[in-house]
């Protein structure tokens, strides 16, 4: 098993005492995480392409994903990567994950190697999907001794951290019954207390709020502020400016697998030609496809 | 490791007993429906066989003579003389009769022409008719014998006794052994189709499975355990068939039949087919979970199911006709060979030679179908596959 000897070996960056404090501590509650300096990222993304290619179970045609993306996510804030469908977001974030490979470049989150390291990435990582919905059969406590032993929580720990997720989310009530037979916004809480279950450091949400209602979608954005103010380093994909206005620190446009824009919102705002967010962001993918 | 695959194994074994359409699919039915239905058609098949052998013999005769020929030689059933053969074909059509004998005395003795219907329902009856015959021959020939003085033993120089030298199991086991093992592997197979399909491609279609994969868990242990699981829903599945099927023939059958069923179910034979039936649906579970990662979706991991459960099926019923034995080349066919092995432990007949084979080619395939599935389950392109 990799631990924290093979993070010594691989290529940590900018690993201060806060940051090994902070992968050090066993989080018994949302309280705020060590803090890092601003320059550090928690998320490093360099270089990164990827190619899906045509194959047994591929495309039928090679399909260029992701095209040199760098970007860096920096700790305690929250980065919206922001595109329209197609343009590589899922991609992106699958490879920080470390679900898939990059074909060129190097992401590292929280120090470790995705590629070398996937393992210790993913321990440190909270990813949610707004297609990955909790298993239907079982219920929401079932859900957590499940993701906790798959993150290789002790009982109590677990435990520990359901309670206080199901607090916090509003999930005691209808703990004990199947996800299946539950709302559509109930089944999103419990699918965030499963993402923030293990305590991750990093947390990962692509396009989570697709396809839920307004109340729904209103606790998760709350969560993200939450996440934040609990020094958590979130990225976030949507294609919907409104979220991004609301949340976002830093803000990332990806079109057709390259990023067109990296910066913070007050940049990206200050700087804008257009009269609204909106159209800047139409104009800046039109403006990179003309 | 353990805990891994015992934390991943009892999620499985929750959401299974929670499914219901799969749990009467794997359990119920194998358990109650299969042997059930087995036992009926068994009982009304035999009850359709006795009043068929057991209900008078209607038999028309046409020809002066024919009729008094037939009482006096001894033949059984009720006659019904017409004048013509036509006037009797309306109710041979019908079924009013079971045969119409046309005859005719010569010089040298009788001719006979049976007119039948010849379908299928009518062939015990028909069988029957033709026995008579037989029977009324033979009173034709001993008479002409007595007449000419001539003793019997001089046309029947041979007189043949039988003697059924085989054992009560065996008679049994090569009876119905074939449809045994054709049940335990056949189900067997469905119990992994059922579960594959839905732990793997249904996983990956509702997205559990990639919040499965963005924890720290192994893939490989992930697949490991699902095989596990699914192997044994397989194993569940035959083996409710098989105590519901020991269950009918305990019960529901004859005293001698329920001995013999008695003696086939000893320890050797049931652990020499637990071997057999599980290296086979190992086998079956990685193919079926190979399939299921390689699929898109659930409905597209059906579609590819579908036809192995075809060729499984044919396999199986090729297998089971009377005949096929593992003598030769059919020892070497998957599936065909585990099959013949079964029915053969059922017999008490199996050679060890067998048994090697069935068991060695078996798990030869099943370890590459699990190296395949290794494969695919690093595969970024099978497990992100997007419907």
């Amino acid at each position: 098993m990799r631990g924290r000897g093979r993070r010594r070996v691989g290529r940590p960056i900018n690993v201060g005492p806060g940051r090994i404090l902070s992968h050090l501590r066993r989080i018994d509650s949302l309280a705020p995480a060590a803090p890092c300096g601003l320059d550090e990222g928690v998320i490093e993304v360099r270089g990164v392409s990827k190619t899906f290619h045509p194959g047994r179970f591929g495309p039928k045609q090679s399909v260029e994903a992701v095209r040199g993306v760098s970007l860096r996510c920096l700790p305690g804030r929250v980065f919206a990567l922001l595109g329209p469908n197609g343009s590589g977001k899922t991609t992106l974030l699958r490879m920080i994950a470390s679900l898939i490979t990059p074909d060129e470049g190097a992401i590292q989150v929280a120090g470790f190697d995705t590629r070398r390291d996937g393992r210790d990435v993913r321990r440190r990582l909270g990813f949610l999907t707004n297609a990955a919905l909790p298993n239907t059969r079982l219920t929401a406590e079932e859900t957590m001794d499940y993701f906790g032993g798959l993150h290789g929580m002790s009982a109590r720990h677990v435990q520990q951290r359901r309670d206080l997720l199901f607090e916090r989310l509003d999930i005691t009530g209808f703990a004990r019954r199947p996800v299946g037979g539950l709302s559509a916004g109930m089944r999103q809480r419990v699918a965030v207390a499963r993402t923030l279950l293990h305590d991750p450091e990093v947390v990962v949400l692509d396009e989570a709020t697709a396809g839920l209602d307004v109340l729904a979608a209103g606790n998760l954005l709350a969560m993200v502020r939450e996440c934040r103010q609990a020094g958590r380093t979130v990225l976030f994909s949507t294609h919907i400016m409104g979220e991004v206005t609301l949340l976002a620190d830093d803000v990332g446009i990806l079109h057709q697998g390259r990023l067109v824009f990296s910066g913070t919102l007050e940049n990206l705002s200050a700087n804008r030609i257009s009269a609204s967010l909106e159209e800047e962001f139409v104009r800046l993918l039109e403006g990179r496809a003309a | 490791m353990m805990r891994g695959l015992a934390i991943m194994f009892r999620k499985e074994w929750r959401e299974f007993v929670r499914d219901r359409r799969t749990l009467f699919l794997t359990c119920v039915m194998p358990l109650v429906f299969y042997p059930a239905a087995m036992g009926a058609f068994g009982y009304l098949g035999s009850e359709q066989n006795r009043s068929l052998r057991e209900a008078p013999l209607r038999v028309g005769v046409v020809g002066a003579g024919l009729g008094h020929l037939w009482q006096s030689a001894g033949g059984e059933g009720k006659l019904q003389e017409y004048a013509s053969m036509q006037a009797g074909q309306g109710d041979l059509r019908a079924g009013r009769v079971d045969v119409i004998l046309e005859g005719s005395q010569t010089a040298s003795g009788w001719n006979v022409a049976m007119h039948l219907w010849g379908t299928a329902d009518r062939e015990v009856v028909q069988k029957r008719a033709r026995e008579q015959l037989a029977g009324i021959e033979k009173f034709l020939i001993h008479a002409n014998l007595a007449r000419a003085g001539i003793p019997v033993s001089a046309v029947e120089p041979l007189q043949v006794t039988e003697f059924d030298g085989a054992p009560v199991r065996e008679a049994i086991g090569s009876k119905v052994g074939g449809v045994v093992a054709y049940f335990l592997i056949f189900l067997a197979f469905t119990g992994c189709m059922a579960t594959a399909v839905d732990v793997v491609a249904g996983e990956k279609e509702r997205g559990t499975l990639e919040a499965v994969l963005a924890t720290p868990v192994d893939v490989r242990l992930l697949m490991v355990a699902k095989l596990g699981f699914v192997s044994l829903t397989g194993m569940l599945s035959a083996l409710c068939s098989l105590a519901g099927l020991a269950a009918v023939g305990l019960l529901g059958t004859a005293p001698d039949v329920r001995a013999g069923v008695r003696e086939i179910l000893d320890a050797n034979t049931l652990a020499a087919v637990f071997a057999l039936v599980l290296v086979a649906t190992v086998l079956f579970a990685a193919v079926m979970l190979n399939l299921s990662l390689a699929a898109r979706s659930a409905k597209e991991a059906q579609s590819w199911t579908s036809p192995v459960f075809l060729l499984v099926s044919l396999v199986l019923i090729y297998a089971m006709l009377p005949g096929i034995d593992a003598n030769g080349g059919m020892r070497w066919v998957p599936v065909v060979n585990i099959s013949l092995a079964v029915r053969e432990a059922f017999c008490g007949t199996l050679s060890a030679l067998l048994f090697v084979t069935a068991i060695g080619e078996t798990l030869l395939l099943g370890a590459l179908a699990i190296l395949i599935g290794g494969r695919l389950a690093r595969s970024e392109d099978a497990l992100f596959r997007a419907a």
